[in-house]
Parts: structure tokens; C-alpha cells; sequence
């Protein structure tokens, strides 16, 4: 074995067949999810070219007219850009304003007096994740009725006035993001939970016999222990940021909340693929721009916390 | 005249003799002598959990010698792209069965010649069809696309449920303590309609000691396009309005966009009153379909609410099986008078009948013949009597010679209230399976006055508003060749109808002011925005006027 100019290159050319040897149960175990990436990620990145086609099912992919970036001026144009922008916005950064109290409900959890208290709390609190989405927005619904609405009686209760709660454009957001927390708030906190698991039980004792309060743990060990995980968590959350499942949205529109209730996804699905004639193209195109919109937040929110915290996703 | 027939025959069977199979003779079964299968792809869904084993089909297999072999498909609501994809890739069935709304997507594939132009085929081998479209001119022009070609077969229906939209039912037992403490009549005027309204809120009108519970006007806006929405049935008093797709097009030919003339702005500003005073409900724009039946259809007369329901056809607002004297207490009233001239009283309708494109033969068929007379039988009153428009023989219906028909002659179809399509036993009309549903053959539906059955009410229903009725001209099909405009036009289409349905919306409940100009032209520039002129400017092309 001749030692050559690169002895990183030599040890690879002479290491690959014994690394394959040593480690093929390995390397075929990590196969399985790189061809489904490919496959199922990667291959169909090819179709998304026709977001600059004029795409005809009759003439594929590669046959249809090209025709630039004609679809992403018309959605630039169309009168519902603004709209569906600003409500798909409003919709998420309030629902990512919500993401903290993940943590805070992880906290309460961990110092809950009673253990089995915090264990039934627990279980309890992440059972609706389970519950599909149309029956959630049958419940939300239900709720918000104003002749026989939970959420009306107990206004009325305390003296107030029923109303059409779901017919309100102002209250649209605050009935999405609320019921959204209710829903998930309990399956989201136990990726926290077990975060705080991991916090060395050594730094809280040294900070007991230092005489520090519940709060003070809390703030100075419990907090800068899960931080990393907090971050990268809301670095992907970020990175989905124009991206929000329209069926609950759609579920719970009507006529008179549309104003707030119009997002991107509910626009491109009604445009593109509930319409007689499906205009691929064009939902391609806004889905295209969606993603692109998310890609560079994902890099702008990574970069930032990098040299904010230190921690990163890459 | 035999020997003609003997000729014709002969002449008819020498083709299909040097085939080595012998097809029979127009309209006789069974269509082949010796074993032949055809391969149809359909579509499952609620209506149908498997044509396989569908016991009208079993028997039509032995009436007809031809075996079905099935290709079944899901109805994810897209089933016209997967009629797409399937002729794309040329391993077609023999039949596609499924209606299509798409017809640029047919004439495409047809012009191609992947989908078999009928025209000869129908002439030649057909007994109804043929009959049909000798008959009936109205379908040979909904039916033709634009190069002269009929690509695929039909279901029609001259039943009148579906015609006009916009009704109400007034529920008559609340109307009588109204007439009898007032004296007035069904009301006929704006003006009679609001103080009936106005008696049904202020008074405790189901007896229950509290006067607050009523509900005078309810619809359901979600379904407004088909009629639901209370304001449709109002807006008639002051335009026609076509709740559907806000034009019409008069006699002359000029397209009149509705949501933007004068008469809408009044209209709008006299609903707003109605609820300003509560006597239109916010809820209407609410509540979802099933929420707005659980509040209209009452099991007892005193748990009612409701007092006018307005609705497209009966079963929309109330049913039988939950309040059993639903279609005796709650009446369809005829259209009010226009506010501004009391001799025109009218009301949408959309056509005499509908007309819908479906199920087409592909070029791999090897003997479209065969899958004409196999489609073919289907239009014919019998093969129409086997679908669940009708259901089972007596169970469902029968003919008798207890009642004369609505035509007046006997003997007549003596339909039984229910309904049963119960373990997949007769053939679903609405998945392709071409039908032909004549008005004379829906004249024959036994009118029983005591009977409370669902056809005969809708029936009654709509004869209270068909004197008032004005058709709105616009063709049921339209062919249209070219793919983009077509594209552009249910974009368009679609958004301008969302927008115009928000825009009352604000308008009545007073989240926009309509007495107020500068809102109103907000409104009209917003339309304009998202593309009103272009709309009108493409829509001559896309009706093929």
C-alpha cells in the first residue's frame, strides 16, 4: 500500500470495501430511507416543471407549451394575492405565537405536586391530536352555534350576548389558532417533555443547595437545558410557515368570514382542483412559490438563530 | 312491407355475419349468440358499493348473452381526470361510465379518435337513442359538440323537481293563526310578505309561552347556489335572478350580468332591512346543511321554529320520516310581485330539463356496435324503470288503476313512499348509466291527492311557481372546443360567484353599507378586479352563442 499526495483519498479507495464489509447491515438498513427519499421527493421535483408549462394531460409533461413564468405573474396579479397572503400570514404567525406554550404546559407538567395528577393531565391533554380534523371542525361548529352553542351559553352566562361567532371576520383567527391549541397543544409539549427529562438532574440539585426558588430552576437551568430543542423545533416550524392544511380552514368557511378565512391553499384548491376544468399548471405555480417563500425562511430563521444562540439546524 | 323489414334485416346482419358473431337485430336481445365481454370501467361511491355483484346487472347479463367485465374506480371527485389519464395511456376500457362536465376534454379525445363518434352507430344500431334524438331537438343540440360529433350518451331528465330554485314553504299552520287574527291571504306583495314576517316574530306562534323562539325566514346560504339562500326567492321580486351563475340571457340574446343592475342594489337594501329588524337570520349564512334541516324538520308541530323555509326542493328543508305531515303543513308560495310593476311576477328556471353528457365508447372497443346496444337499452322507459330513479318493481313502485296519472289517464305509476336501492339491487342513475326521463312519462305518476309521497309534493311544488317561470336561455351543455378558454372560464367562474356571494352577505347583514355609494362602488371595482368584463367578454364564446 503506497502512500500517495492525499492519504484521505487512499485510505477511502482502499476503505470502502472493507466499510462495506464491516457495515453492510448498516449501509442496506440507511438504504430504505434514502430510495424512499428519492423516490418520493426527489423524482417528482422533475414534475414540478410544469408550473412553467401550459400542462396538458393529453401531451405529458415534456410535450406541453412552455410558457415561462406566465402562471406566477397571474397569481401576482390576481386580485386575491393580497388576500390570501396576508390571512395565510395572519393564520400562522399567530398560530407559531402559540408555540411557546408548549413548553410552558411541559413545565407545569414536570412540577406538577401530584405525579399521577401530571400523568392523567398529560394523557388527557394530548388525546384530541388523535381526533380528525372533521370532526374537530364539527365540534368547533357545534360550539360556536348561537342557538344552542357551548361557547354562546357561557357568554350569556356572564351576562353577555350570543352572536354568530364563526360568521365574524374578526373572530376567524382566534377560532382557527385557539382551537388548534386545544387540539395539539398536549402532543406537541411531549417532545418538551421529554427535553426536560434530559436535563441533568445534578444542575438542579447544585441549584437547590444554592437556594434558588422553583422559578429561578425553571429560568436558569429547566429553559437554557431544552433551548436547543426549542430552536430547532421552531426553526422547522418557521420552515413551514406558508404551508397550512386547508381542510380545516375550508371546513370552517362560510360566505361571511371568507375575508379572513381565503388562504393560499384554499385558493389553489379551489382554482386548480375543484374547478370543472383543473388548472394544474397554476396551482403548481403557487405551490411552487409557497415553497420557495418557505425555503428562504427556513434559511433567513436558521441563520438568525445561529448567530443569536449558537444552535442550528445545520 | 316484410319483405322490406327481411331485407333491412339482412342487410343490418351481413356486417356483423362476417364478423363470425352474430349481432342481433335493433332492439332485440339477446345482442350476441355466442359468449362476448365488454370491458366498462365505472365508478363506485354512495350510490353504489359494487356494480359486480348489482342484481339488475346480473340479469341484464343474461338478457343481453354480453359478460361485463368491471373496472372499478373510486369517486374521489375526480373522476374526470382519471378518465384523462386512462385515455392517455391507451389501455382503455371498452365504456367509461361517468358524466362529464368537461367537454373540451371529450371533443379533444374524440377529435383525436380515442373516443368513438356515435353518430353512425346510434343510426345504425340504436332503437332509442336514435328515437330520442330524432324526437328530441332540444337534446340533439345539447347533446352535439362543435365539430357535428356526439361523443357520448345522456341523461336526461324532464322530472321538474330541479328546475327552479329559488323556493319557500311556508308552514301553513302558522299561516292560519296569521290569516285568522288578520285576514291576509298567501302574501303576494313585498309588502304583504314583510308583515307576515313580521306577525311570525312578534308572536308566539308554536304555543310553547315564549314568543322569542321563532324564527320567522330560514335558509341555508352554503347551499346557495342550488337555491338555498332565503335572498333568492326575495331577490325574484325585484329581478330575475339566477342564483347559480348571477346572469341570464334574454330572448334578444344579450347577456345580463345581475349582481351589479340597480334593481340587485334595491333588493339588497330591502333585505338588509328585513334583517336590521330581525326578520331575516344571520344563521342562513352559517349553518351548515344538516345543522339547517335539524332546525327546519321538527319531529312535532310545536317544537316548529321556523316558519317560512327556504330551500330548492322539499327534501332540502324537511323530510317525511322525521315529521310525517311535512309536506301537507309546509306549502311552496308562488313568487311575490316586482316592486316596481305589479303585473310581472316571476322566478328563475333554468331549463325545461336537464341534459347532462355521459358515457362514451373508446377506439380499443372492438365492436363499438355491440357497446351501443348494450348502453342503448338503458334509455328506454323499461331499462329506465330498473334504475332507483324508480327502484324495485312492487316494492317501490307500481303501475295501477287507483288514481289517474298527473296527465289524467290510467293507468299510472303508483310510487310508494320509500325508497330502496338496499343491497345493491337496481342500477344507480347518477353514475353514468345513460337514462332518458321523459315529461310524459313523469305525467304518469298517479296523483293521489291524500298521498303525502316526495315526487308528487315536488311535483306540486313546482307547478306553484311554473306559471311565473322565465327561462334564463342558458344552453345546459356547452361544447366548447378550446381547452384555455375554457380553463379561464371556470376560474372565472368560480371566483366571481364566491365574490358575489360574500358581497351580499356584508351587504345584508350590514357589514357593508348598500345605501352608502362609495361601498356599493367598492363592490363593483372589486368585481371589476377580479376580472367581470373578461368573464362577459368570454362567456359568447364558451356558450357557443
Amino acid at each position: 500500500m503506497s502512500l500517495g499526495k492525499n492519504p484521505k483519498a487512499t485510505r477511502l479507495r482502499g476503505g470502502w470495501g472493507r466499510e462495506w464489509k464491516k457495515y453492510r447491515e448498516l449501509y442496506l438498513l440507511f438504504a430504505i430511507p434514502l430510495i424512499i427519499l428519492i423516490l418520493f421527493k426527489y423524482i417528482p421535483m422533475y414534475g414540478a416543471q410544469i408550473a412553467f408549462r401550459n400542462y396538458k394531460p393529453t401531451k405529458g409533461v415534456l410535450g406541453s407549451d412552455w410558457v415561462g413564468m406566465k402562471y406566477f405573474i397571474k397569481f401576482f396579479e390576481s386580485a386575491y394575492f393580497k388576500t390570501t397572503i396576508t390571512n395565510t400570514l395572519v393564520l400562522n404567525l399567530y398560530t407559531l405565537a402559540t408555540f411557546p406554550l408548549g413548553v410552558i404546559f411541559a413545565l407545569m407538567l414536570k412540577y406538577a405536586p401530584l405525579r399521577r395528577f401530571g400523568k392523567t393531565v398529560q394523557m388527557v391533554s394530548y388525546a384530541p391530536h388523535f381526533i380528525s380534523t372533521v370532526v374537530v371542525c364539527g365540534l368547533v361548529t357545534l360550539f360556536m352555534n348561537s342557538r344552542i352553542g357551548m361557547v354562546n351559553k357561557v357568554i350569556e352566562l356572564f351576562g353577555g350576548t350570543a352572536a354568530n361567532w364563526l360568521g365574524r371576520t374578526g373572530a376567524f383567527k382566534h377560532i382557527y389558532v385557539w382551537s388548534d391549541v386545544w387540539q395539539h397543544l398536549g402532543f406537541n409539549s411531549v417532545i418538551f417533555i421529554s427535553a426536560l427529562a434530559g436535563v441533568s438532574s445534578e444542575l438542579h440539585e447544585a441549584a437547590v443547595v444554592d437556594g434558588a426558588s422553583l422559578l429561578q430552576r425553571i429560568f436558569h437551568v429547566d429553559i437554557p437545558g431544552i433551548a436547543p430543542t426549542f430552536i430547532i423545533m421552531l426553526i422547522l416550524r418557521v420552515g413551514s410557515l406558508m404551508n397550512i392544511g386547508y381542510e380545516k380552514v375550508l371546513m370552517l368557511q362560510n360566505d361571511l368570514n371568507r375575508g379572513a378565512s381565503e388562504i393560499i391553499s384554499t385558493y389553489t384548491y379551489k382554482i386548480a382542483l375543484q374547478s370543472q376544468v383543473p388548472q394544474y399548471s397554476y396551482a403548481a405555480a403557487i405551490g411552487l412559490f409557497t415553497s420557495l417563500v418557505n425555503l428562504i425562511l427556513l434559511f433567513g430563521v436558521n441563520r438568525a438563530t445561529k448567530s443569536l444562540s449558537g444552535s442550528s439546524l445545520w | 312491407m316484410k319483405k322490406l323489414l327481411a331485407l333491412v334485416l339482412v342487410l343490418l346482419m351481413m356486417p356483423a355475419a362476417s364478423l363470425a358473431l352474430t349481432i342481433s337485430g335493433v332492439n332485440e336481445f339477446p345482442i350476441v349468440d355466442e359468449p362476448y365481454e365488454l370491458t366498462i370501467m365505472a365508478v363506485v361511491n354512495a350510490n353504489v358499493d359494487t356494480w359486480k355483484d348489482n342484481e339488475t346487472m346480473k340479469w341484464y347479463e343474461e338478457k343481453t348473452g354480453v359478460k361485463v367485465n368491471w373496472i372499478e374506480i373510486a369517486d374521489g371527485g375526480d373522476v374526470a381526470n382519471q378518465a384523462r389519464l386512462t385515455l392517455i395511456s391507451g389501455d382503455t376500457p371498452d365504456i367509461f361510465m361517468w358524466w362529464f362536465a368537461d367537454t373540451s376534454m371529450i371533443q379533444t379525445f374524440g377529435s383525436e379518435g380515442s373516443i368513438v363518434a356515435l353518430n353512425d352507430y346510434i343510426d345504425q344500431y340504436s332503437y332509442n337513442a336514435k328515437k330520442q334524438l330524432e324526437e328530441d331537438e332540444y337534446l340533439r343540440k345539447m347533446i352535439t359538440s362543435t365539430d357535428g360529433n356526439i361523443y357520448t350518451f345522456w341523461r336526461v331528465q324532464y322530472n321538474p323537481n330541479e328546475m327552479i330554485w329559488n323556493k319557500q314553504f311556508l308552514f301553513m299552520p302558522w299561516f292560519e293563526k296569521y290569516s285568522e287574527a288578520t285576514g291576509a291571504g298567501i302574501p303576494e306583495t313585498l309588502e304583504e310578505y314583510r308583515a307576515m314576517l313580521e306577525y311570525f316574530r312578534d308572536n308566539d306562534m308554536n304555543g310553547n309561552g315564549d314568543n322569542t323562539d321563532e324564527i320567522p325566514l330560514l335558509g341555508n346560504a352554503t347551499a346557495a347556489i342550488e337555491g338555498g339562500s332565503s335572498m333568492g326567492y326575495i331577490m325574484n321580486a325585484f329581478q330575475l335572478w339566477n342564483c347559480h351563475d348571477y346572469y341570464h340571457i334574454t330572448d334578444e340574446g344579450e347577456i345580463i350580468f345581475e349582481a351589479i343592475t340597480p334593481e340587485y342594489r334595491d333588493g339588497l337594501s330591502w333585505i338588509n332591512k328585513l334583517y336590521e329588524d330581525g326578520l331575516y337570520s344571520e344563521e342562513d349564512f352559517i349553518l351548515t346543511l344538516n345543522d339547517y334541516r335539524a332546525i327546519v324538520n321538527a319531529a312535532s308541530p310545536e317544537n316548529i321554529v321556523v316558519g317560512l323555509a327556504a330551500a330548492p326542493f322539499y327534501m332540502r328543508a324537511v323530510t317525511q320520516s322525521i315529521y310525517n305531515r311535512a309536506y301537507i303543513d309546509f306549502q311552496a308560495i308562488p313568487p311575490l310581485k316586482n316592486y316596481k310593476d305589479e303585473n310581472v311576477r316571476e322566478t328563475y328556471m333554468r331549463a325545461d330539463g336537464m341534459v347532462y353528457p355521459q358515457t362514451f365508447i373508446c377506439s380499443t372497443c372492438e365492436h363499438p356496435e355491440i357497446a351501443v346496444k348494450w348502453l342503448d337499452y338503458w334509455l328506454s322507459e323499461e331499462g329506465l324503470m330498473r334504475t332507483d330513479r324508480f327502484g324495485i318493481e312492487g316494492v317501490d313502485w307500481e303501475w295501477s288503476d287507483k288514481f289517474p296519472g298527473l296527465d289524467g289517464e290510467k293507468p299510472s305509476i303508483e310510487i310508494h313512499s320509500t325508497l330502496s336501492n338496499a343491497g345493491n339491487t337496481t342500477v344507480p342513475a347518477c353514475t353514468g348509466v345513460p337514462i332518458y326521463y321523459s315529461h310524459e312519462l313523469f305525467l304518469k305518476t298517479a296523483n293521489d291527492p291524500d298521498s303525502v309521497n316526495r315526487v308528487l309534493n315536488e311535483y306540486r311544488s313546482h307547478e306553484a311557481y311554473a306559471p311565473y317561470a322565465v327561462k334564463g336561455n342558458i344552453p345546459q351543455v356547452f361544447w366548447c372546443s378550446d381547452e384555455d378558454i375554457l380553463a379561464e372560464y371556470s376560474e372565472l367562474n368560480t371566483t366571481i360567484g364566491e365574490y358575489v356571494r360574500a358581497g351580499y352577505a356584508s351587504f345584508i347583514l350590514g357589514n357593508t353599507d348598500i345605501d352608502n355609494d362609495a361601498d356599493w362602488q367598492a363592490y363593483l371595482d372589486g368585481l371589476e378586479g377580479i376580472g367581470l368584463s373578461r368573464y362577459l367578454e368570454i362567456l359568447p364564446t364558451v356558450l357557443g352563442l
